[in-house]
């Protein structure tokens, strides 16, 4: 009895020392996620267009967002403009050179809570083999059991990450990012 | 915008070649200096077009001015070196080769790519050493290269790669200035010498041309490698030129001209299918 009673006594100082994790890693759900973007073409009209595969992890915690963090990762080939021929040509080295850097990269810095749902990310967007700060503006919309779902918008100055040809054929200069993402644990 | 892409492709290019023109008439000892000075123009229109590199550079494009640059310098000491211009041409550009397709070695589907760029490569190198410009018209190389370049270029627009079609586009329109210029000249100056460049500024242009069929050829999304073979066979017709003798001085650049568009209209048509 004593034994049982030093046992349940250790045990007991055990779960009260482990720290409590809040954050909960999350990953993005691709099949529920979506990158749009879309930019001013020559005056005329908004041309629009999205990034297919979209990957990464979010560790979340709810109660104190600042200890959340984000990594996204893009294939850059998943870009679809509803064009077959500019889908190439934005593939080219004219754009996002997708055979030299296969992948955009997303990384946080910090993120600050600015209302009940809504937070400011600061991260590095690394593009092309250019490195930037960049910052979204992120809604967290709900969180049930094991699946959390976010979204944010971002302005981007392609020509930043030396993508010059995007304002030599006319477009942005700015592009408006809109990212919805599920993730699930 | 289009205004501008014309100006920074068309008329630009084709002033420097027009002012080349006026340089190498009024120095008669045009030699290396000349071919010094071309390399820096041809650079020049790439950074107008492509924007100062990125240094060091991380990706084909800065690669590529990187080339140019370097070929001017290495090209103009090969000349007071005198080594032979086959063993230059093929050593530079296979070197190029491998540095701007670094990443895209280890990738099989890439291997008929990098063996479509060896055959400009190394039909380019041998007929640079065979086919010496002095006993030729002086139109014949640079029609070769206006054709060369125009067929890169169209071959890289139809393989979703419009940068370095602009590019191979803008070094053609250099050299037609110079052509246009030299063609007047001997339809109205038929008794004026002729205006001849020497062959290093010609293989300093064909360095630059290739440094960006190579880019093309290894990054566009859709590239044509039989286009960019069978291309190449536009280089071996300054071998031919003893047989465009027997028609009128004046004919000559225009029945070459022709003759040139044949191998680069099947690559185009190639390229197109």
């Amino acid at each position: 009895m004593k034994t049982y009673l030093a046992l349940l006594a250790i045990l007991s100082l055990m779960t009260f020392a482990t720290p409590s994790f809040a954050a909960d890693k999350f990953n993005i759900d691709p099949a529920h996620s979506w990158l749009n973007f879309s930019m001013n073409h020559g005056g005329f009209a908004p041309a629009r267009g999205r990034f297919g595969d979209v990957s990464g992890t979010i560790v979340f915690d709810q109660d104190n967002v600042t200890n959340s963090s984000v990594v996204v990762e893009i294939k850059t080939s998943s870009i679809d403009t509803n064009h077959e021929a500019r889908n190439k040509h934005l593939m080219s080295p004219d754009f996002f050179n997708a055979a030299e850097f296969p992948t955009l990269r997303f990384k946080s810095t910090s993120i600050k809570k600015t209302g009940e749902n809504t937070g400011i990310i600061t991260g590095d967007l690394t593009m092309v083999g250019v490195k930037n700060s960049v910052t979204l503006d992120a809604v967290f919309n709900k969180a049930d059991g094991d699946k959390v779902g976010f979204s944010a918008t971002a302005k981007i100055v392609p020509g930043d990450f030396g993508m010059s040809k995007v304002a030599g054929f006319g477009m942005g200069p700015a592009v408006l990012i809109t990212i919805d993402i599920e993730a699930a644990k | 915008m289009f205004s501008e892409i014309i100006l920074n492709t068309v008329v630009i290019p084709f002033v420097l070649g027009i002012v080349l023109f006026f340089a190498a008439r009024k120095f008669p000892e045009f030699g290396l200096w000349g071919a010094f000075v071309t390399g820096i123009a041809v650079f020049c229109i790439y950074i107008l077009l492509e924007g100062w590199p990125s240094l060091p550079p991380i990706s084909s494009k800065p690669k590529v001015a990187v080339l140019i640059a370097g070929f001017t310098i290495l090209n103009v000491a090969s000349g007071f070196l005198r080594i032979n211009r086959f063993a230059l041409i093929l050593g530079l550009l296979s070197l190029a080769l491998l540095w701007i397709g670094w990443n895209r070695i280890g990738d099989i589907e890439m291997l008929p790519r990098f063996a479509a760029l060896m055959v400009p490569v190394a039909i380019g190198g041998w007929a640079f050493q065979n086919f010496d410009q002095q006993d030729q018209s002086s139109l014949f190389w640079p029609i070769t290269l206006i054709a060369f370049a125009i067929g890169g270029a169209l071959i890289a627009l139809l393989g979703a790669y419009i940068g370095l079609a602009q590019a191979m586009g803008a070094v053609g329109a250099f050299l037609g200035g110079f052509a246009l210029l030299t063609f007047i000249f001997i339809l109205f100056r038929p008794n004026t010498a002729p205006t001849n460049l020497p062959q290093n500024v010609h293989q300093v242009i064909f360095l630059s041309l290739m440094s960006l069929l190579i880019a093309i050829g290894l990054y566009a999304p859709e590239v044509s490698t039989i286009a960019i073979a069978t291309m190449a066979m536009v280089l071996l017709l300054p071998g031919l030129t003893a047989r465009f003798a027997r028609f009128p001085t004046a004919l000559q650049p225009v029945i070459y001209g022709i003759t040139t568009a044949m191998p680069v209209g099947v690559a185009i048509a190639i390229a197109a299918l």
